[in-house]
């Protein structure tokens, strides 16, 4: 099957987040800011008619192909898309499962990098998000502003109310409508069964910690959001200096977890380490969520000198590689295998075999 | 996701039980009805000192109300939605709405929120540091610190020459 322009646009960048490093200090990722806006006089996406949303639509279609920061990057209307490169914007993290699988009118666009996605008539007329690696919350910050004040010039303007902010389909969303997300590696924590706690430490203090791959309440790879709940009552710099104090404060506790991993439970941790190593070099099916385990130990292991014939870009590529998506449109020819967790089995054990190999 | 007590609000807190038979089973709660359930139960001595740095760090937890809010009635004379529509999806149909459900709305916005007043930029006015609009020089500079991330010099010695034709 030929690919496509938007798997080629897609497959030649890497993703957003910073790759896993051999410093086992690293714990940040990635950081995002999404800001989220409604065009003033127009209902919302909820309640708007066929031809308002065909028309808000094309408005900012018009802007974003004239917008020079998004040029080259892969961009277009979410129902001309086949599901499978709709698959891939998705475990990329460029659009959210709900815009991807959504109705008509939907377009994004994207730079070529990908740092910059905005999208149009998700929930809401407009959510312009920006990622960045490391902690870079204000440059992130900066980089969506920018560019929601760009779409918005000489326009009908934001629905903006003087007491409430910034008006927002979910009234979650209100004020400031900025939501800002740190992606984080908790394998320590999540090893040593504290993440309920952590979650329910952080849900007190305004944040919300979700799985930033996996189902509901599922955390894959022990790949973690955390992200300020509320986004009215306080300015975006001191919203984003909180949930910046929070982070940092995990990323200290995540570290001193590690520290404990490796001098009191050193048995423990290696044979989990061996094991996962095992699995993957070994399984003959492998679901996405052992895939996605896996490496989060061969990670951490290797941070502390096991393994020494894996190859940490190997892992890193494997982080996209064994995502349905990217392991669908990965595959030659038309037909469908009998279990893709086979598939994916396969192309772990070559890839591990081939980093054992260098 | 909604709440599975309140179906009003987003769960974003995901508890875990150990059920009967030994299988986790999940609770997923807003931050309001997760707190309102689990108390002041947090065990453990490092799970302790984690709190003690996250209140160090950003000062005491803002309590929610524990009144329910009144749940709305009527309709949008804008959009149409009805209350029933708001209560079930948790999402409003216009900027109308704000006013229409105002009573709802202003009870549900303590539970959601640090504050109930906007506190933030206005329209029109840089709230943001004042980067303007992302230009393609952003975009190259992205992409130039990407290319020496990846150590693909030739890449990054022709993204340096766009940039120097920008300038």
């Amino acid at each position: 099957m030929p690919r496509s322009r938007i798997q080629d646009q897609l497959s030649h960048v890497r993703p957003v987040w910073e790759p896993f490093l051999p410093d086992w200090r690293q714990v940040i990722l990635a950081a995002r800011v999404r800001l989220t806006r409604n065009l003033s006089g127009t209902p919302f996406p909820l309640k708007a008619g066929a031809d308002e949303l065909r028309h808000i639509a094309s408005t900012f279609s018009r802007r974003l192909r004239n917008c020079s920061a998004l040029r080259g990057g892969p961009h277009g209307a979410m129902d001309r898309l086949k599901p499978g490169e709709r698959e891939l914007l998705v475990e990329r993290r460029l659009v959210e499962p709900g815009f991807a699988h959504g109705g008509s009118s939907r377009e994004f666009a994207a730079s070529r990098t990908h740092h910059l996605v905005v999208t149009v008539n998700d929930e809401d007329h407009l959510r312009v998000q920006a990622t960045l690696p490391g902690l870079a919350l204000q440059r992130a910050w900066g980089m969506a502003s920018g560019m929601v004040t760009h779409l918005g010039e000489g326009g009908p303007g934001f629905a903006f109310d003087p007491r409430l902010g910034f008006l927002t389909s979910d009234p979650g969303d209100l004020g400031t409508g900025l939501r800002a997300s740190v992606m984080v590696h908790l394998p320590a924590l999540a090893w040593r069964g504290e993440m309920v706690q952590v979650r329910q430490a952080l849900a007190k203090l305004g944040a919300t910690v979700q799985g930033a791959f996996g189902a509901g309440g599922e955390a894959w790879g022990d790949l973690y959001e955390i992200a300020n709940a509320s986004t009215l009552g306080e300015s975006e710099d001191g919203l984003i200096g909180r949930l910046e104090g929070l982070v940092l404060e995990v990323v200290r506790h995540e570290r001193d977890a590690r520290l404990s991993l490796v001098r009191r439970e050193s048995v423990l941790f290696y044979d989990h380490v061996g094991r996962s190593y095992g699995i993957l070099c070994f399984s003959r099916l492998l679901t996405v969520e052992e895939a996605l385990g896996g490496i989060s130990a061969l990670v951490t292991g290797l941070r502390v000198g096991l393994l020494p014939k894996v190859n940490l870009d190997t892992l890193n590529r494997l982080l996209l590689e064994v995502q349905p998506g990217h392991l669908r449109s990965s595959v030659v020819g038309d037909q469908e295998p009998a279990t893709w967790d086979a598939v994916r089995a396969q192309r772990v054990r070559e890839a591990l075999s081939a980093a054992s190999r260098r | 996701m909604l709440c599975e007590k309140c179906h009003i609000r987003s769960a974003t807190v995901h508890l875990s039980n150990e059920a009967q038979g030994g299988r986790q089973a999940v609770l997923n709660l807003c931050v309001h009805c997760a707190t309102a359930a689990l108390g002041e139960e947090l065990v453990g001595s490092d799970v302790a000192r984690l709190i003690a740095g996250l209140l160090a760090r950003t000062g005491p937890a803002v309590a929610p109300p524990t009144a329910a809010p009144p749940a709305p009635a009527g309709q949008c004379p804008a959009c149409g939605l009805t209350g029933t529509e708001l209560e079930h999806l948790g999402k409003v149909g216009c900027a109308v709405c704000y006013q229409a459900f105002a009573d709802h709305i202003g009870a549900l916005l303590p539970t959601l929120h640090r504050g109930c007043e906007h506190h933030g930029g206005q329209p029109g006015t840089a709230a943001a540091p004042p980067d303007g609009a992302p230009t393609e020089r952003d975009a190259l500079l992205l992409e130039l610190e990407q290319a020496v991330a990846e150590e693909a010099f030739e890449r990054a010695a022709q993204i340096r020459d766009s940039l120097r034709r920008l300038e």
